[in-house]
């Protein structure tokens, strides 16, 4: 039986992972040891740290040793401390590379464990490559115990024992606000971030490939996804059930689950940047300039906030004019503001 | 008296009443056994299901299928394997492999689907029990080093060295390293113990003997023998005053009769018979010639050939110890002691690592200890036979043959296959050798048998090595397909007249008998679980397991729209899917009334419950049944552990499928447990696990910084059915036997809007309204009569439509 190769929601690794390279370089081969990615949701984070994880566990010539670990939900010192040595305990490889037995860690405090893993690994001859998931439970963390998140700061940003890469949605850059640190900004060392931006066409097109579809379905597929991968991989994988594209495409953008990721993802951008998004859906293809009047956003904010959305692939540029990304985001975009609009029209 | 008189028929009919009374309270069987299987076994109360079922048995003690209850409701009553369901969810697996025999026993059951479920059943019974006795073996193996701890220090150490003994031939069953360790560290402390004070018994025995026969010698005047012994004596302990005191009388009276020449010729003698190797005979002149201290050559070479004659002695001793205990070791073996036998061969080991004659006895000691603890804490069970095809016990076939495939299992080890037709072996497969180190446990079979016209009886035997056996008998009557009877020629002609005649004759005659029986194959209300009657949803079916291996589900409709029949025909594929590089481990959840608390451990309880874990995995488990203790973290650590047993279960990429009911469930919970549920898809073994779960819908309202675990999640809504999907489960179930009138069907897919349940209750209804009136064809007036009773029903609770069987 020919089964659908395409995944829709979970992480990849290994051979379905696609394009990334550049970044995949710049976290393993680059100088910083302090990394920041930023995506939207569902763009890929999770997928790039386990294919990180993968390729250096998989690499005989690498000095790092990976260690993969999911924060979400620590909600304190405690709750972190629990879920590093959850890692350590799910991670046989970084045990046996390092000797870290996690029987070593329990009743320790975060920050302790943190050192003294750094301290084990550099002593069994390697360098910890951090790979820090759910990032944005930093804000969690920053509310509670400041001072705990300035001491995370100081073993995270080690360098060169420590590689740490963080990944977050943007929402992550409000940390430094939220949070009163005593000593220097927790981002500071983290930024400027990398962007995980959507698929270039030609990567977007190699994961195509694997469907056997008709040249022109691919070119339909990348143009209205803008190679966003969780959109390639959903419609890929309901063509390869139905091979009616333009059904496909229609209950896609009708799906109610598509329209909550959408919302979701929304909900994680600063209030400049939604209402840039809606000005853009509004207008179609603007320049910079009718952006900024329609935002009522000065000329240097207004570049900011679209250097921020294109580089998340929330907004394309041709030809110095601006459009929202994907089809799809476009007419959530146009289907919110629409919807909006008659609310408020009632109310008047 | 006349006001008594006029009382008296008033008491008459208070007393009727009174004794009619009763009549309206008695319950019937059926009563009892739906109230254990709709009530309380959904509800996971066993211990009411339990008395209620007891309560059916009085009542109608024989199974049976398809038996008529209210009406016209028929159950298929297998009281008896509903009881072990019980006893086993209270953790009494003995009880439950109890009622499981009396089930198979009565038969009825062996002609339902339900058989399948029996043997899986039985399987989870006897893996339960198994692990009971290893904590038992276990437990054994504790208290008896804690004996041979006391007994060690009270210096019994041979009897501590046999309780260690067979301490670890219980370890050995269990296969528990850590235990084994502790006991050899145990035993080799013992044994130290042991060897120093045998030597320090023997050194203090030889010297006593040494020095008394030295002295006796001298008394006799023989100087020179008396010589030999002190000097003996003096080697073994140097510091003893009288083996010195012994040299010194000894030497007075060598050099009392010999002159300094003739010792000079007495230490030439003795030399040239040192140098020829005479080390016993030389020993004589030397001891002589060194009593003059002007011929210390003769010391030096007495002490030579002293420690040659010792070395030589020690070795005749240490042989003749050898051979003593070798031979006391095979005495108790005789008498079965084998732990003693054990100590001993173990001693005999010590003094002579290096005879291999003593380590395979002491080898087979352990061995047979093993055994009997085994046999103890074990006993030797049938072999497991689990036969895939055919399906029920009982069958009809018409094809001329029919294949037997299936797989047999002993943990001991399996001897062989016996396959007989009506009671003649027809064919013995030997199980395959076992390789070194491993028991020829598993062997499957696949077996072509011919059928002859009528009933054929086929035995399935399994045989263990200890000669144990298993069998299972298929009856399995063949009717002749209708152009193989004699008869069909020369009634083909005369057939093909009177085909149109006789085909409305049978079917008239079919549709009579189905009245009379009261046929009516609908499901309404609970999960559809017959393969037959499960319509409309093949495509989804398909195209679920086409993308299952790489993504998670999230199957969302409204109630009744059949999400929990879909789920257990999604199991049922997944079981069966053999057709990729997969293989799926289903495993069925049903979250309804799972506190949150209990959340993960109500997840493992199920998945520990349906894949028959090997003792070893369970025993790393944080997982305990009686404490629910147990958190995300715990079930992480435990998930890793069962992908790791199912990977040594296949060749194949392990897929370990969570299908989870009721998964509405999770929007009451914390985002906290929500999060956790997240976390175990971000782990790196989840590539070994999907999910798939179903339910109305999830509340996406997210509050948390993070993502929520429904990202992972592809969500499919089960919709109504298609209208020609509607129309064939309208039609089918009864197709050949009863008939609908057009305009009904159409009234029925009007009224349904094509919702399978609504659709079942129309046709339960209908068939049952059409055969009360005598009919066979469902009218437009049927469907039409039944239609305010249909939406009567659909307004009931929820609750009444849980499934029957909670197993």
């Amino acid at each position: 039986m020919n089964r659908n190769p395409f995944i829709a929601g979970s992480w990849v690794r290994g051979d379905n992972f696609f394009g990334r390279a550049e970044l995949l370089r710049e976290v393993l081969e680059g100088a910083r040891d302090a990394l920041w990615v930023v995506g939207a949701r569902r763009i890929g984070k999770t997928s790039l740290l386990k294919e990180l994880e993968r390729r250096v566990q998989a690499s005989p010539q690498s000095a790092f040793v990976p260690l993969y670990w999911d924060i979400q939900g620590s909600g304190d010192g405690r709750g972190l401390a629990e879920s590093l040595v959850e890692s350590i305990e799910d991670s046989e490889g970084f045990r046996r590379a390092t000797d870290v037995a996690t029987e070593d860690l329990e009743g320790l405090s975060v920050h302790e464990m943190l050192t003294t893993t750094v301290r084990r690994t550099v002593r069994s001859g390697w360098r910890l490559l951090l790979l820090v998931e759910e990032a944005e439970e930093l804000l969690v963390l920053g509310r509670h115990d400041p001072a705990l998140v300035a001491r995370l700061r100081r073993v995270l940003q080690k360098g060169p024992d420590v590689r740490t890469v963080l990944t977050s949605t943007r929402r992550l850059a409000r940390l430094d606000e939220l949070v009163d640190f005593a000593t220097s900004p927790f981002l500071h060392g983290f930024t400027p971030p990398l962007y995980l931006t959507p698929l270039r066409p030609d990567e977007a097109r190699a994961l195509l490939a694997r469907g056997r579809f008709a040249e022109a379905d691919v070119q339909e597929i990348v143009a209205r996804t803008a190679g966003h991968p969780f959109l390639v991989q959903l419609i890929a994988s309901r063509l390869f059930e139905g091979r009616d594209l333009a059904a496909v495409l229609e209950q896609v953008a009708s799906d109610d689950m598509v329209a909550n990721f959408f919302s979701v993802d929304h909900d994680t951008l600063e209030p400049a940047e939604r209402r840039m998004l809606e000005a853009s859906a509004r207008l179609g293809a603007a320049t910079r300039a009718q952006l900024s009047d329609a935002t009522g956003l000065a000329d240097e904010a207004a570049a900011s906030v679209l250097y921020g959305l294109e580089m998340m692939g929330y907004l394309a540029v041709e030809s110095s004019r601006y459009r929202v990304g994907n089809w799809f985001f476009e007419r959530w975009l146009r289907r919110v503001g629409a919807e909006r609009a008659a609310a408020a029209a009632g109310g008047a | 008296m006349p006001a008594a008189r006029r009382r008296g028929p008033v008491w008459a009919v208070l007393a009727l009443l009174l004794l009619a009374l009763p009549a309206h309270a008695v319950r019937e069987w059926y009563d009892y056994y739906l109230e254990a299987t709709d009530r309380h076994m959904p509800a996971g109360r066993w211990q009411p299901a339990l008395a209620a079922l007891q309560q059916a048995v009085r009542l109608k003690p024989a199974s049976a299928l398809r038996e008529q209850t209210y009406g016209l409701e028929f159950i298929d009553y297998l009281p008896y394997y509903q009881m072990a369901v019980c006893q086993l969810r209270l953790g009494n697996p003995k009880e439950a492999l109890e009622l499981l025999r009396a089930e198979e026993d009565r038969g009825a059951i062996r002609k339902s689907d339900r058989f399948r479920d029996l043997q899986s059943l039985r399987r989870e019974a006897e893996a339960l029990q198994g692990q009971r006795l290893a904590t038992r073996a276990r437990e054994e193996a504790l208290r008896l080093v804690k004996e041979a701890d006391e007994l060690a220090k009270d210096g019994k150490l041979d009897a501590a060295l046999a309780r260690l003994a067979l301490a670890q031939g219980a370890a050995n069953t269990l296969q528990d390293g850590q235990l084994l360790q502790g006991i050899a560290d145990r035993g080799a402390r013992i044994r130290a113990e042991q060897k120093q004070q045998t030597e320090t018994a023997e050194r203090a025995q030889r010297l006593e003997q040494l020095l008394a026969e030295g002295r006796s010698l001298l008394e006799q005047g023989r100087g020179t023998e008396a010589k030999i012994r002190f000097d003996q004596a003096a080697d073994l302990d140097p510091r003893s005053a009288a083996a010195l005191e012994g040299q010194r009388q000894a030497n007075e009276r060598i050099l009392a009769n010999q002159t300094h020449e003739a010792l000079v010729q007495r230490l030439v003698e003795g030399r040239s018979l040192f140098e020829a190797g005479q080390y016993e005979e030389a020993l004589r002149p030397l001891t002589e010639a060194a009593a003059d201290r002007s011929l210390p050559e003769a010391q030096r070479l007495v002490d030579q050939a002293q420690k040659m004659l010792d070395g030589l002695r020690r070795q005749r001793e240490l042989q003749q110890h050898l051979d003593e205990l070798t031979a006391q070791g095979r005495r108790l073996m005789e008498q079965r002691k084998f732990p003693e036998a054990q100590v001993l061969f173990e001693r005999a080991l010590a003094l002579d690592p290096g005879n291999v004659v003593l380590r395979d006895l002491a080898s087979t000691a352990l061995d047979r200890i093993g055994r009997t603890i085994l046999e103890r804490f074990m006993p030797n069970r049938p072999p497991l036979l689990e036969i895939l095809e055919p399906g029920p016990a009982e069958t009809e076939v018409e094809a001329p043959s029919i294949s037997v495939v299936g797989v047999a299992i002993d943990e001991r080890g399996l001897a062989e296959i016996d396959f007989a037709l009506d009671g003649h072996v027809v064919r013995t497969v030997p199980a395959r050798p076992a390789g070194p180190g491993e028991v020829a446990g598993k062997a499957t079979f696949s077996e072509e048998f011919r059928l002859r016209e009528g009933p054929n009886e086929i035995t399935i035997t399994a045989r263990d090595t200890s000669g144990l056996e298993r069998s299972q008998t298929y009856r399995v009557t063949r009717r002749l397909r209708f152009f193989e009877r004699p008869a069909f020629l020369p009634l083909a002609l005369a057939g093909a007249v009177g085909l149109l005649g006789v085909g409305w004759g049978v079917q008239a005659a079919r549709r009579r008998r189905a009245v009379r029986k009261r046929f009516n194959p609908y499901i309404a209300g609970a999960p559809v679980m017959d393969e037959a009657m499960f319509f409309g949803r093949q495509k989804l079916l398909a195209r679920l397991l086409n993308m299952l291996h790489h993504n998670s589900l999230m199957i969302t409709g409204e109630r009744r729209i059949g999400k929990t029949t879909f789920m257990y025909h999604l199991r049922r594929a997944l079981e069966l899917d053999e057709a990729t590089e997969y293989q799926y481990f289903p495993v069925s959840i049903d979250l309804q009334g799972v506190a949150e608390p209990a959340f993960f451990h109500a997840l493992m309880a199920d998945i520990v419950d349906a894949l028959a874990l090997s003792p070893e995995t369970l025993a790393g488990l944080r997982f305990r049944t009686d404490s629910d203790r147990y958190d995300g973290r715990d079930f992480s650590h435990d998930l890793q552990r069962v992908i790791d047993e199912l990977k040594t279960r296949t060749g194949r990429q392990v897929k370990l499928a969570l299908l989870i009911d009721e998964a509405d469930v999770l929007n009451e919970y914390s985002e906290r447990t929500n999060q956790r549920l997240r976390s175990i898809f971000m782990k790196t073994f989840s590539e070994h696990l999907v999910a798939v779960m179903s339910g109305v819908g999830v509340r996406r309202v997210w509050k948390s910084e993070g993502s929520p675990w429904y990202n992972f999640f592809d969500e499919v809504e089960l919709q109504a059915l298609a209208r020609e999907e509607a129309e064939a489960l309208v039609r089918q179930p009864v197709e050949g036997v009863f008939r609908y009138d057009n305009d009904a069907v159409e009234a029925i897919l009007r009224e349904s809007q094509l919702k399978p349940y609504v659709i079942q209750k129309f046709c339960v209804h209908s068939i049952n309204r059409m055969i009360e009136e005598g009919r066979t064809t469902v009218s437009l007036e049927d469907v039409e009569a039944v239609r305010e009773l249909v939406r009567r029903e659909g307004r009931e609770p929820e609750a009444e439509l849980r499934p029957a069987v909670p197993a």
